[in-house]
């Protein structure tokens, strides 16, 4: 997969709300649908009505000019079609609130200020891998996304897979999602948690059974120690206070964990293409780019030192 | 609602009307003297409603404007994505200001302002029944609004959303005192819209013209009915709301601080309670007006009124019900989530009742497309749009993708614009010639209604797919290569096309509105009373009313009132007054004096705003100095209150003699305070629902304190209240007595609350380490304020007797104090039991 | 008063009903009742409160067209219709 593929990921059209990929968002857009055909057929209606009201001949609005129409129109119809609507409502919120199955995958999404904290869970609930502002899902199968946030509230939204639930702290709410096709599918904090709420956005990629395997599998291991430039460069620098790169000296867990950091889809939590441009430019002054950010700018570093650490991180796929 | 008599009254009385014969001389020319306009300065403490209810319409479309053009910096940052018209930080307080000012210093007193300059007139009264507290609402309002907008150019305006969540408003994460403005300065904006909807509830229900039975009272007086009750439940919950995270902002109290036992939630409870009925309390009038022009446009009278009265009523009731809606997607369990589903799909029923009546009003008339029948069209079409997207947006997997999008924006945008901005547009062009010499143009009316029509659905029309395509709320920018371009630059084009609606209006507003001078005549030919031939005295006589379309059916009235052949043609009492009648037949009670201006509500004004403001500001010294000077001015007010006049009872007209003083529970001041006491008791109860959230998320069981001082706090409460009872029926005897009940009630309480106090402080509980010390310190904090002004009150009644105004002739002033010093001890009881009674049941 | 007490009857129902399938699903969800019985209480309660609209809806078509009357006939209707959807949810759950 290319960061091409992810920017197709973000594109607006078709919309993504009418564009399901997977069980828990088809019944969603198939309601919108439904519900979108019931609002232009009372739309319709009333303008039908008021047309005739104004414009039509004495006898036809003497027929319309009566308490029988509000009966009729304004009670006697919508009682009916918000009675069959409110039972596919719940009956569709009662089958997407489905408690998480023992086969569900088990992830856990900690929202921050203005990032994602992912963590991929054993059946115990352990963590056994942690990412950042990326999901990997294997096709088809269910996975049951365990959402908190240790700051503000945030909101995980990704549309072509599932509605949106709130982070909230001190509570844990479980999204179950699923993939039916193999793709990277964009998401979006949707509660504004301040400052750069607009620019933390993230990607679920989700891969055909074999090739999540082997995802997985690189995924776990720690990066390739390649003595370089740029990682003495990033451990002078302090980096390694906030961030992680399993196999270095580097384990601060205040910011993304930068393991595998090279192949990761996009950059600042889904608003920038990963390459050694965008990740220079990062480092030098993320402030510029997503103002408020916790990760400060670096000035002092010359511009041979921000290539090699950008080499050298790009290098960590 | 012909069957017996409610009070008594002899209804043979109004066949004596209307009378025969010349008025006396002088007499009309006595009532113009009375009732003279302001001269120079003394505009500012005019409190007739002709000019408060100018000054209050002015200032709400002042802030609509300021509000507006926020928004149209807005739409210029969306324009295109990534732009650099504002910096993040900015949009944020900006896109805040524009939500708050809107929905509290513009919506909500603009369609207070609209009852408070119309009411009045239609019922046939010469004035509010509180005039001064009008008037003292208005200064509040428009004193602590400006002050709160000028927070924008300090760069200190709130940016956390108009609904404020935390944690992210706590001062970990707002650190500045930009979020105490917001929670301080809506707090005048609370009293403010609580004082009118006193003025409103005992202005409908106590004022009306004789005659004028339930089934007669004016579809727009019903709404404004309704509308003050849905702020007396409403408001007092973000009233707490607002205290208690002023409260963990200030002391460090934590109620919504998970790390020691709080619960974000409990805001977006609290806030969503006030917070969904509130754009109905927006809706109401507006519709009540909506039903009140149609029918005159279309010189039909209102098909199915009855069915809108219930469509009020119940609109009033069920929107209480839906207020989880709005927090769908917080992980609500499933069947809490579905009942809010439900009553959200029930409220919509009212709302369709009133678009097919009025729909069903238009084809039994003949419409006029004149500038008002423009307005009320556009206004039902655009409104229905948004109602049928707000029922989308009530079921809940729809909800689960629309929310927290721009598709909720669009929504909220067509319901409020096409139910209350086009009404009130139409409104404004309707009633002008009621108050103006001259009406509005309608030439650029035309200009005005259409550029604002399309205008909005260029601007909001699109944002349902922008929603859909995934563009969240609140975000001051968005990256390019998501095809939200198109979407956000046609938005925008259509933002300025309203706003250039508005700007024509503004032109017309200029060139036409002349207030406060002869006014333009019934240009529209209207049939509510409001369209009588009236001065700032309002009407010359006031009439019995027969219908509920008087100008329509009792065809020689106008010339009859302007004769002054109804009630009070001049003014018997030599001062102002008005007519007392009953809730529910109109039958004439007693006389209504009613006081002359006077500066003291300005300066209370001044000192309450200042109080507000300087606490925002940290400035806690001289915050207290400006609430003393409140109190001491509010205290100098109502000293002029309570004083029997030398003619007992005089003649109403036609030989009727009315009493001239009033007390218990049908006089307006008893009603004042038990609607006032109504709002406190709402404000206890949200903060025992609060009490009892926080205990069921505790993982840890809260004990309390149960003892002797339990019984000692009880038996005081309960002596206070035998005091306070007893203080008002032995005013036959010396009236020290009854000031020794009314200073032993106010101490009973006052111990009471400090033995309780120190019991859970004996308990080692601390009100910054946990929940349970946060939330029982608020209510004993909540106490203690009632405390401090019942102390404040028996000092007061103490210095009346001092002065020899404690007598059985004039019972009222002790009346009152005995009421509030009884609720005080009641709430006492209700913060000494709850805590212990959740104590007992096991965790 | 037996004005407002007539107007609002209906309606007051439907607020009592509220705040008890409110109430109940909160109470299940901290464990205070058995879930079995937190049933028998919404369907018992949700049947008396139609029964009481009912009765309303009978009593103020019956009492004449008079406008209290037939507001309180149809604020007892439309409770009843928002009874019936606001019980939905623990029945289809």
């Amino acid at each position: 997969m290319t960061t091409r593929a992810a920017d197709e990921s973000f594109k607006g059209w078709p919309p993504p709300v009418l564009d399901p990929a997977g069980p828990f968002a088809a019944p969603l857009n198939t309601l919108t649908w439904g519900l979108l055909a019931m609002a232009a057929l009372v739309m319709v209606v009333v303008l039908v009505a008021l047309a005739f009201a104004l414009f039509a001949p004495r006898p036809w609005r003497k027929r319309l000019g009566g308490e029988k129409l509000i009966w009729i129109a304004g009670l006697g119809f919508p009682v009916v079609v918000l009675s069959v609507l409110l039972v596919w409502g719940l009956s569709l919120t009662n089958k997407l609130s489905e408690r998480p199955q023992p086969g569900d995958l088990r992830v856990r999404v900690t929202g921050e200020m203005w990032w994602w904290r992912v963590a991929y869970l054993d059946a115990a609930g352990r963590e056994v891998l942690q990412d950042a502002n990326e999901i990997h899902v294997p096709v088809g199968r269910t996975v049951a996304i365990e959402l908190e946030s240790t700051d503000v509230i945030h909101s995980f939204w990704v549309p072509r897979l599932a509605g949106k639930l709130d982070m909230i702290p001190g509570r844990r709410n479980i999204l179950r999602i699923q993939a039916d096709k193999a793709g990277t599918y964009s998401g979006q904090c949707a509660e504004y948690c301040g400052g750069a709420h607009a620019l933390m956005a993230f990607v679920v990629i989700a891969h055909a059974p074999e090739d999540y395997a082997r995802w997985r599998a690189r995924a776990e291991r720690p990066a390739l120690a390649q003595p370089s430039t740029g990682a003495v460069v990033f451990e002078k620098s302090g980096c390694g206070a906030c961030h992680t790169i399993r196999g270095t000296s580097a384990n601060g867990v205040a910011g993304p964990d930068l393991t595998h950091v090279g192949s990761r889809h996009t950059l600042g939590a889904g608003i920038l293409p990963n390459n050694a441009g965008t990740m220079s430019g990062w480092i030098a002054d993320s402030q510029a780019i997503k103002p408020g950010n916790r990760m400060p700018a670096y000035p002092v570093l010359s511009g041979q030192d921000l290539r090699a650490m950008s080499a050298y991180l790009e290098s960590l796929k | 609602m012909s069957e017996g008599s409610e009070t008594g009254f002899d209804r043979s009385i109004y066949d004596r009307f209307p009378t025969k014969g010349r008025r006396p001389k002088g007499e009309l020319e006595q009532l113009r003297e009375i009732w003279c306009g302001p001269k120079g300065w003394q505009w500012i403490t005019a409190i007739n409603n002709n000019f408060v209810g100018v000054y209050y319409v002015g200032a709400a479309m002042l802030f609509f404007v300021l509000a507006g053009v926020l928004a149209l910096v807005m739409r210029a940052q969306l324009a295109l994505p990534l732009n650099g018209v504002l910096p993040q930080e900015t949009y944020n307080q900006v896109f805040t200001m524009h939500g708050t000012v809107m929905m509290f210093l513009f919506a909500v007193p603009a369609v207070e302002a609209l009852g408070v300059l119309l009411l009045p007139q239609m019922l046939g009264a010469r004035d509010l029944p509180f005039p001064r507290l009008s008037a003292y609402a208005f200064w509040a309002y428009l004193i602590g609004g400006l002050a709160f907008f000028c927070s924008l150019f300090f760069g200190l305006a709130p940016d956390g959303g108009w609904f404020m969540y935390p944690p992210l408003t706590s001062t970990t994460y707002s650190p500045g005192i930009n979020a105490d403005f917001w929670l301080l300065g809506i707090g005048f904006i609370e009293i403010s819209a609580i004082a009118g909807a006193i003025e409103i509830i005992v202005g409908v229900l106590k004022t009306r013209a004789p005659g004028m039975s339930l089934d007669k009272l004016p579809i727009f007086a019903w709404a404004m009915l309704v509308f003050a009750g849905m702020i007396i439940i409403a408001f007092p919950s973000v009233i707490l709301a607002t205290t208690l995270l002023e409260l963990e902002r200030a002391l460090n109290w934590p109620f919504f601080d998970a790390t020691r036992g709080g619960d974000p939630m409990l805001w977006q409870h609290l806030f969503w309670f006030f917070g969904h009925p509130e754009v109905y309390i927006i809706f109401l009038p507006a519709a009540g007006a909506m039903s009140t022009m149609i029918p005159a446009v279309a010189r039909t009278p209102l098909v199915g009124h009855w069915m809108v009265v219930l469509a009020f009523l119940a609109t009033g009731f069920i929107s209480f019900g839906v207020w989880a809606h709005h927090m769908f997607t917080t992980g609500l369990p499933g069947a809490s989530v579905g009942v809010f589903s439900a009553a959200s799909m029930a409220v919509s029923l009212p709302a369709g009742v009133q678009v097919f009546a009025w729909i069903a009003t238009v084809a039994s008339g003949k419409m006029r497309f004149n500038t008002p029948g423009l307005f009320v069209l556009g206004s039902l079409l655009i409104f229905v749009m948004g109602g049928l997207t707000g029922v989308m947006a009530a079921m809940v997997p729809f909800d689960w993708q629309a929310h927290d999008t721009y598709f909720i924006v669009a929504h909220l945008h067509y319901v409020l614009i096409g139910g209350m901005v086009f009404p009130l547009f139409a409104a404004i062009y309707y009633w002008t010639p009621m108050v103006s010499s001259r009406p509005l143009s309608e030439r650029l009316g035309r200009w005005t209604f259409w550029l604002m029509f399309a205008g909005m659905h260029l601007a909001f029309l699109p944002m349902h797919l922008s929603g859909l395509m995934g563009m969240p709320r609140r975000v001051w920018t968005y990256a390019p290569g998501r095809d939200l371009e198109l979407p956000n630059l046609i938005s925008t084009v259509g933002a300025f096309l309203f706003a250039a609606g508005v700007l024509i209006w503004i032109i017309d507003m200029v060139r036409n509105f002349r207030p406060f001078g002869s006014d333009a005549g019934n240009v529209y030919d209207g049939p509510g009373l409001e369209w009588l031939p009236a001065e700032l005295y309002s009407v010359r006589s006031i009439p019995v009313v027969k219908s509920l379309y008087p100008l329509w059916d009792q065809k020689t009235l106008a010339r009859d009132v302007e004769a002054g052949r109804y009630f009070l043609p001049g003014a018997p009492t030599g001062g102002r007054e008005t007519l007392v009648t009953s809730p529910v037949q109109a039958e004439p009670q007693h006389l209504l004096p009613m006081p002359k201006p006077s500066g003291w509500h300005v300066w209370a004004a001044v000192f309450t705003a200042g109080f507000f403001l300087l606490l925002t500001v940290q400035a806690y010294a001289a915050s207290i100095v400006s609430a003393v000077l409140a109190t001491y001015c509010v205290i100098r007010w109502c000293w002029f209150l309570d004083h029997p006049l030398p003619q007992k009872e005089v003649d109403v007209g036609a030989g009727l003699m009315l009493k001239t003083y009033a007390s218990g529970p049908s006089s307006t001041g008893w009603w004042a305070m038990v609607i006032t006491l109504v709002v406190a008791g709402m404000v206890l109860a949200m903060s025992v629902f609060s009490y009892v959230f926080l205990w069921s998320r505790s993982q840890a069981s809260w004990s309390a304190p149960i003892g002797a001082e339990t019984l000692a706090v009880a038996a005081m409460n309960l002596v206070a209240v035998l005091c306070a009872w007893l203080a008002s029926r032995v005013l036959a005897k010396p009236p020290r007595l009854t000031v020794m009940l009314t200073v032993a009630a106010g101490a009973l309480v006052a111990g009471a609350w400090w033995i309780d106090l120190k019991t859970w402080q004996g308990a080692g509980l601390s009100p910054d380490l946990n929940a349970q010390g946060a939330i029982v310190h608020a209510m004993a904090a909540w106490q203690g304020f009632f405390v401090a002004v019942g102390a404040i009150m028996a000092v007061y009644v103490v210095l009346r007797w001092l002065f020899g105004y404690v007598g059985p002739d004039r019972p009222a002033t002790i009346q009152l104090v005995g009421l509030f010093h009884a609720y005080v001890a009641a709430q006492g009881l209700v913060t000494l039991g709850v805590p212990r009674l959740f104590a007992a049941v096991p965790a | 008063m037996s004005a407002w007490r007539t107007l609002l009857a209906g309606l007051a129902v439907w607020l009592v009903h509220f705040a008890i399938v409110y109430a109940l699903p909160s109470l299940d969800a901290i464990g205070a009742a058995p879930p079995a019985n937190l049933m028998i209480v919404h369907v018992l309660a949700t049947l008396a409160c139609l029964i009481i609209v009912g009765l309303l809806v009978f009593a103020g078509w019956r009492r004449g067209s008079a406008f209290q009357h037939r507001i309180a006939a149809l604020g007892a209707a439309m409770a009843g219709v928002a009874i019936v959807w606001q019980s939905a949810p623990a029945l289809i759950g």
